[in-house]
């Protein structure tokens, strides 16, 4: 269980962000979510989803509650706050800059 | 804007640990059972998708840890984690552990101590308004000369005049006391920011000499002298024979560290005959600089000055009066002497506390060696280099914390005996004190050294591969080499301080022993000094004044067991001599050239035989010289070498400028050391007192009797001839002398102490080194033993050993010695570094010790058994 380098681990904030965007979640929630969300491909393990949770929260960006999840059991879920709301705009659009870049480059080399 | 909230978060992850460590565990146990419920769901077992889930989830230590890395706390976790393995290691080892405390302990506290000093005297400002405004010249100025300044000077904002000692008599009815006192210009108080507690400061009608005489009272007098009551404006107070208006109080800081007096007079600077304004009172010039100058500006602007002031004396002063004055800022010219002996002392210092350090860091590497066990076990568990090297680190800091702790405990209990030690002159000691500024200091001291102290052994750590150690018994011989380095390194650290240290004390042992052996000049033994000081009700007139010192002289010297009774205007040493501006014969001077100046003493014919100065040619005095008979002088042989070498001094003359009486040398005196026992004799001329008659007067009495009983004696005296006569500054003349010598003594006994402890740091570190040398080296000796080799030459082996120790150490340590000593001349006398007996001493005396922390090494090695040593 290796730390992701830091570019995925960049990637990684950028969709746990965007998974709270609309709702707060607890941890599996966001790792299902964002499997279904990809259609499968990318499946993120919980060596990588926790300390991703835990350093976003550390910054700012989400705050943590304790709450009860579906099946009434304690669950700590995650929200946006209102820095981590204005991060994550700031992202998306860096991310879709710099897609648009590399697939520019992968396209005429 | 983030950091805030970051900060908060880490704190409370901090506090909360246990919680969180509970949070943490909760929150990867909901995942797994949701994962789980996820594989039911498709469709699994409850046991497949149970096995499927845990396999998948990994260990969850591991992630627990990163999650804790993310947290940003691990540092402080471990941190915490170090140091209470720390102290279980210090329990199992508590006498090594304790001297090393104790050792830190020592080299914080005395650093400490002299940080406290350092910044009290050098770095605290001063406690008055904006103080790094302030400054004073550098040169005193007549009382005449303030209106020129106040008037004229651009540079300053306010100028004021300021006699910072001065002595009076302060009587009401009973025994009189002799207080401190000092005189300032109505500027001044203002100038300085120092609001009276009560009533109002001076004011410009003060200072003339014809308005009603006032005073202002010292805080402390206040208290003292009259119990602190509210209606003490207005109160009388009689001051010189004269009754003054008590017209306010000053805080209680006063005028400190400018002037430590009981009580302030106005300076009188107009209403006097210039004769007075200009000649007879001088003082020290302060002055506030407006908001954009500089105090080169300030410089300059004095210096443009002088000419108008030169001019506006009612006599003739030389062209070059004032030319070469300088505005010194405030804080700088009341330290600005003592700064290289605090330095010296802080040098010292400094060398104690990177000894002591030296010596806890060889400690700490020998610690290390016996656990690298210990060390070895948790890399093989996993545990990084970086890691074991960061948990030595953390020891050690705990170490190093636990000795400053203790050393700020050492200082708070030795600071006050500091300030008794210290000598008198050093300005400022009354405002030491351990505050929070010197606690910031203690902390960057302690954290500083522990830090560059602790990087050695945990870079050692790091860098060591651990394995063999878990093989042999003791280490390889190569890191046990390397190792010895670094130790070796420390101690030879260790030994140079100490040269350096024992090199300073020897050198001021030298300059003790020359100044000791320097003749004064005059007999110090079994003779009694004391101040009298009539004011104006006893000395009304000149005639009074001559009556009484008449009947106190003849009173004395019937006392049985009196030989001599002498008096003069000053203390033949120490006292501040005052220059006198003389004409010579035969040396005339042109106009508006600087006259030449020597040192003058009014005294009674029975002077020279009281304190037993020779006369070397010619008459003394007699009593008739004292009645109106020829004005006649006497000078010492400094004034004949200095103006008639070479000719007979009997029969010139010689004269004070403002006078037109030429007075004729009669005899040729032994030379004084006035100006202290390192100084030269100052050129000396005697007036007989009669021909001229200062009020005030120094007794001097020789006598068998015990002092104490001759200075009951001597005030009997005093009192029964006028009750109000203070008698002040009873002592021995010979402690007088030695009182010269204070500084010198103070700074030796110091350094001293210093010497000793970074020696004896110094031979304990060499022995440790020595015979860890020894122990590791123990087959070789076998060998060397078993091959015939004789005890003496094994024993050769060690001490050569000590010996390139020894010499490596003076290689570091001479040049430091002989830098220091080179940058310390103004505190040596008749030595330098380039003394080679001094040097010599110091070869010896280390060469002694080394010697002395060999022997025991020495001879284990030769004990060795070489059977037992080769199994």
């Amino acid at each position: 269980m290796s730390r992701p380098p830091d570019m995925l681990q960049g990637m990684l904030d950028l969709l746990i962000l965007r998974v709270l965007q609309h709702e707060p979640m607890h941890g599996w929630a966001i790792g299902n979510r964002i499997r279904q969300l990809s259609d499968e491909v990318l499946q993120v393990q919980q060596g990588s989803l926790y300390p991703a949770l835990h350093k976003l929260e550390e910054q700012g960006w989400i705050e943590a509650t304790w709450g009860e999840s579906e099946n009434r059991r304690r669950a700590k879920f995650y929200t946006l706050t209102a820095a981590g709301r204005r991060r994550v705009t700031e992202e998306t659009a860096h991310w879709q800059r710099l897609s648009a870049a590399i697939a520019l480059v992968v396209r005429t080399t | 804007m983030r950091w805030p909230a970051r900060l908060r978060h880490r704190l409370r992850a901090l506090l909360t640990a246990r919680r969180s460590e509970q949070d943490l565990s909760d929150e990867l146990q909901f995942h797994l059972e949701a994962q789980v419920a996820a594989y039911v769901a498709e469709g699994h077992s409850v046991e497949a998708a149970r096995a499927r889930a845990l396999r998948e989830f990994g260990s969850p230590d591991v992630v627990a840890e990163q999650c804790r890395d993310a947290r940003g706390v691990r540092l402080l976790t471990d941190a915490w984690r170090d140091a209470r393995t720390g102290w279980r290691a210090a329990r199992r080892a508590p006498a090594s552990a304790a001297a090393a405390v104790a050792t830190l302990a020592l080299g914080i506290g005395s650093a400490t101590a002299m940080f406290s000093v350092v910044d009290a005297v050098l770095l605290r400002p001063l406690p008055f308004e904006a103080p790094d405004r302030l400054v004073r010249a550098d040169a005193w100025v007549a009382a005449g000369a303030l209106d020129v300044y106040r008037l004229q000077a651009r540079a300053f904002s306010t100028v004021g005049l300021l006699q910072p000692d001065r002595e009076v008599n302060v009587g009401v009815r009973t025994e009189p006391e002799r207080l401190r006192a000092a005189v300032a210009s109505d500027a001044v108080l203002p100038l300085l920011g120092v609001v009276p507690r009560r009533g109002r400061g001076f004011t410009a009608d003060d200072m003339h000499a014809s308005s009603a005489p006032v005073v202002l009272l010292g805080h402390d007098l206040w208290l003292r002298r009259f119990d602190g009551r509210a209606d003490i404006v207005g109160h009388a107070v009689r001051v010189d024979g004269v009754s003054r208006e008590v017209i306010g109080v000053l805080p209680p800081g006063g005028l400190r560290p400018l002037a430590d007096v009981d009580l302030v007079l106005p300076a009188a600077t107009r209403g006097l005959p210039p004769a007075v304004l200009w000649g007879s009172t001088y003082f020290q010039l302060l002055g506030r600089l407006r908001d954009d100058v500089s105090t080169g500006a300030a410089t300059a602007d004095l210096r443009r000055l002088a000419p108008i002031v030169r001019d506006s004396y009612p006599w003739r002063m030389p062209d070059v009066f004032g030319a070469e004055v300088v505005a010194v800022p405030l804080l700088e010219s009341l330290v600005g002497d003592v700064r290289p002996r605090l330095l010296a002392l802080g040098l010292a210092v400094a060398l104690v506390l990177l000894s002591a350090c030296a010596n806890v860091a060889t400690l700490v590497l020998a610690r290390a060696v016996v656990r690298e066990r210990e060390f070895a076990v948790r890399a093989a568990v996993g545990a990084s280099r970086r890691r074991l090297g960061q948990q030595l680190l953390t020891e050690t800091l705990a170490l190093w914390l636990c000795g400053g702790v203790l050393g700020w405990g050492m200082a708070l209990l030795t600071v006050t005996g500091l300030q008794a030690w210290l000598p008198a002159d050093v300005p400022r000691l009354d405002t030491l004190a351990l505050d929070g500024r010197v606690l910031v200091g203690t902390l960057l001291i302690t954290l500083l050294t522990g830090m560059a102290f602790g990087l050695l052994p945990a870079w050692r750590m790091a860098r060591t591969d651990l394995v063999p150690f878990l093989k042999a018994n003791d280490g390889g011989v190569a890191t046990a080499a390397g190792r010895q380095w670094l130790v070796k390194g420390l101690v030879i650290g260790q030994l140079a301080s100490a040269v350096v240290l024992v090199s300073g004390s020897v050198l001021l042992t030298r300059s003790l022993w020359n100044l000791s052996r320097v003749a004064p000049g005059f007999d110090a033994d079994d003779v009694l000094s004391a101040a009298i000081t009539p004011d104006q009700a006893v000395c009304a007139d000149e005639i009074r004044c001559a009556a009484f010192y008449a009947q106190v002289r003849e009173r004395l010297e019937v006392l049985p067991q009196v030989t001599a009774v002498g008096l003069a205007d000053n203390a033949p040493i120490g006292g501040a001599s005052s220059l006198f501006a003389i004409d010579v014969d035969g040396h005339p001077v042109a106009p508006g050239a600087p006259a030449y100046t020597a040192s003058r003493l009014v005294v009674t014919p029975t002077y020279f035989a009281a304190i037993d100065q020779p006369l070397v040619h010619g008459r003394a005095f007699t009593e008739a010289d004292g009645d109106g008979g020829a004005p006649v002088v006497l000078v010492n042989q400094a004034f004949v070498r200095r103006f008639w070498p070479g000719q007979d001094p009997i029969g010139k003359r010689l004269r004070y400028v403002w006078q037109p009486v030429w007075r004729t040398v009669v005899g040729v005196v032994g030379d004084i050391r006035q100006d202290g026992l390192a100084q030269a004799s100052p050129v000396a001329f005697y007036v007989p007192y009669g021909q001229d008659r200062p009020r005030d007067l120094r007794l001097f009495v020789e006598s068998g009797m015990a002092w104490p009983a001759l200075a009951r004696e001597v005030r009997r005296v005093v009192r029964g001839v006028h009750p109000e006569v203070p008698v002040s500054k009873v002592q021995p003349l010979r402690g007088v002398v030695e009182a010269s010598l204070a500084g010198t003594t103070a700074l030796l006994a110091i350094l001293s102490v210093f010497g000793a402890v970074v020696l004896l740091l110094g031979a304990i570190g060499t022995y440790g080194v020595l015979a860890a040398n020894v122990s590791s080296r123990r087959r070789e000796l076998g060998i060397r033993l078993a091959l015939g080799a004789s005890a003496r030459s094994i024993r050769r082996l060690v001490l050569r050993d000590a010996a390139t120790l020894c010499a490596a150490a003076f290689a570091l340590g001479v040049p430091v010695a002989w830098w220091s000593a080179r940058r310390a001349e103004a505190l040596l006398f008749g030595t330098g570094p380039q003394d080679v007996t001094a040097q010599l001493a110091v070869l010896v005396v280390m060469t002694a010790v080394a010697l002395a922390a060999a022997a025991v090494p020495a001879m284990r090695a030769a004990r060795v058994d070489p059977l037992r040593s080769l199994k």
